[in-house]
């Protein structure tokens, strides 16, 4: 499981990243509202820990701006702001768990754990992104109501593009993201799929294309 | 077409000889034929001219039918027109029909504008399935076609589909009438998921072809019409 965690505290920080790391978490850490949104566009995380009080760009803002590109991470608030206005705002704010400070770590460890337990209750079954419309639970691909199936790493790959729409993703991620259980996934094997899925969403009449770079990034954008 | 008392005549060497029946088509049996004729030879025309420029056949088969008196008969009666001869080659557009069966996607569209390129085939209206599948997920290529015989323009049907598209549309409809009764939602749900599998295929298909070599010329693919 991949954690993102914004806290400018040090200290704190430092103690989180040590106890997640013990318990199998990979951590990334930042110090700010800007980094923690500038991390959660470029990566692919399961959680997000986020401060509220944070310099640059506050939690709260950052979580708005996730939630507004369609980001369905969950993401727990963690802050010294601990009364009730503060609580339901976080909370509508697009908050899943919100944990005030001073806190026990069994208790962040376990709040993480059933926050990311329900993580499937979070996202919602239909994926909409210029006028394609991929299902989650079919793996439908659809524009207009005329659909194709997709298979099972076609439909992970697009899913995670159309997450990051304008966002820049390697080859290198896509293979760790979608191919992580094959051990030596076949050379070329990420460009193939990216020709399947750019060739359907053409023939589907997508407005959006799979722009591959030369150095092997690739994102969805407008169709030219 | 696409009706069950429809009988394909699998097409072998030579063209297609059916017999017409002396009742209800007799007068028309002569115009049939040649209009076959002309049509048949108009797809091995086109069939030639794309085999030279992608330098492999895109047609794997095509059969081709005249419409049996009894099916003929029906459908008039079912579209309440007079049943009659003349009626028939007036009102329906598949006395004549040919179905093209051909490998990759991009060829049903390139085997198209190459039969519409014929002086005597005029287009009449293009249906297309595959853009536009119908709900139950056929997909398909339907031109209706005049055919500019000596006597009369007589209409025709033209069906162009992959071989995947094909297989779906051959099992879709023996397991759809074999059971002799409506098919239950789900099945036709499941149905319809095999068609939008399968269509999904067809495209990969297609873009493994482009990958291992892109073998119609820059100049065909984006030439007009061709487009898909």
């Amino acid at each position: 499981m991949r954690i993102l965690l914004a806290e400018d505290e040090r200290e704190l920080s430092r103690a989180i990243c040590a106890i997640l790391t013990h318990h199998q978490y990979q951590v990334d850490a930042v110090g700010n509202g800007v980094d923690a949104l500038e991390y959660s566009n470029t990566n692919s995380y399961d959680g997000i820990i986020l401060d509220i009080m944070m310099p640059e760009m506050n939690g709260l803002d950052a979580l708005k701006n996730m939630r507004e590109r369609n980001l369905t991470i969950p993401v727990m608030l963690l802050t010294a702001k601990s009364t009730l206005v503060d609580r339901v705002a976080g909370l509508d704010t697009g908050a899943d768990a919100y944990l005030c400070k001073p806190f026990a770590m069994e208790e962040l460890l376990a709040r993480l754990r059933a926050m990311l337990r329900r993580k499937a209750d979070y996202t919602p079954n239909t994926l909409e992104l210029g006028n394609i419309c991929l299902n989650r639970s079919s793996y439908e691909l659809a524009v207009g109501g005329v659909a194709l199936r997709l298979c099972n790493r076609e439909f992970q790959v697009l899913e995670l593009l159309m997450n990051r729409p304008d966002r820049m993703i390697t080859e290198e991620q896509l293979l760790e993201l979608v191919w992580r259980a094959e051990e030596a996934p076949e050379p070329g094997v990420v460009s193939v799929y990216l020709s399947y899925l750019r060739k359907k969403l053409a023939a589907l009449g997508a407005d959006l294309d799979i722009e591959v770079t030369r150095d092997d990034g690739c994102r969805l954008v407008a169709r030219k | 077409m696409g009706n069950s008392n429809v009988q394909y005549i699998e097409k072998n060497n030579g063209p297609c000889l059916v017999k017409v029946e002396q009742s209800l088509m007799s007068d028309f049996h002569d115009i049939l034929l040649s209009g076959m004729a002309l049509l048949s030879g108009a797809v091995e025309q086109a069939q030639q001219e794309c085999t030279d420029r992608c330098g492999r056949c895109p047609v794997d088969h095509w059969k081709s039918r005249i419409k049996s008196d009894k099916s003929i008969s029906e459908k008039l009666r079912r579209l309440h027109f007079p049943v009659s001869a003349e009626s028939a080659v007036q009102n329906l557009h598949d006395v004549v029909g040919i179905r093209l069966i051909c490998t990759y996607v991009d060829d049903v569209y390139h085997l198209r504008d190459a039969l519409l390129r014929h002086p005597r085939i005029q287009q009449v209206e293009t249906k297309d399935y595959i853009r536009h599948p119908k709900g139950n997920g056929y997909r398909s290529l339907h031109l209706i076609v005049g055919l500019e015989l000596q006597e009369m323009v007589l209409p025709a049907e033209v069906q162009i589909r992959t071989l995947a598209m094909d297989c779906w549309a051959a099992l879709e409809h023996q397991l759809r009438y074999k059971s002799g009764r409506e098919a239950p939602q789900l099945m036709i749900d499941e149905l319809k998921r095999c068609a939008d599998e399968m269509a999904s295929t067809d495209w990969n298909l297609l873009s493994i072809r482009e990958m291992l070599k892109d073998d119609y010329s820059t100049e065909f693919s984006s030439g007009k019409g061709a487009a898909i």
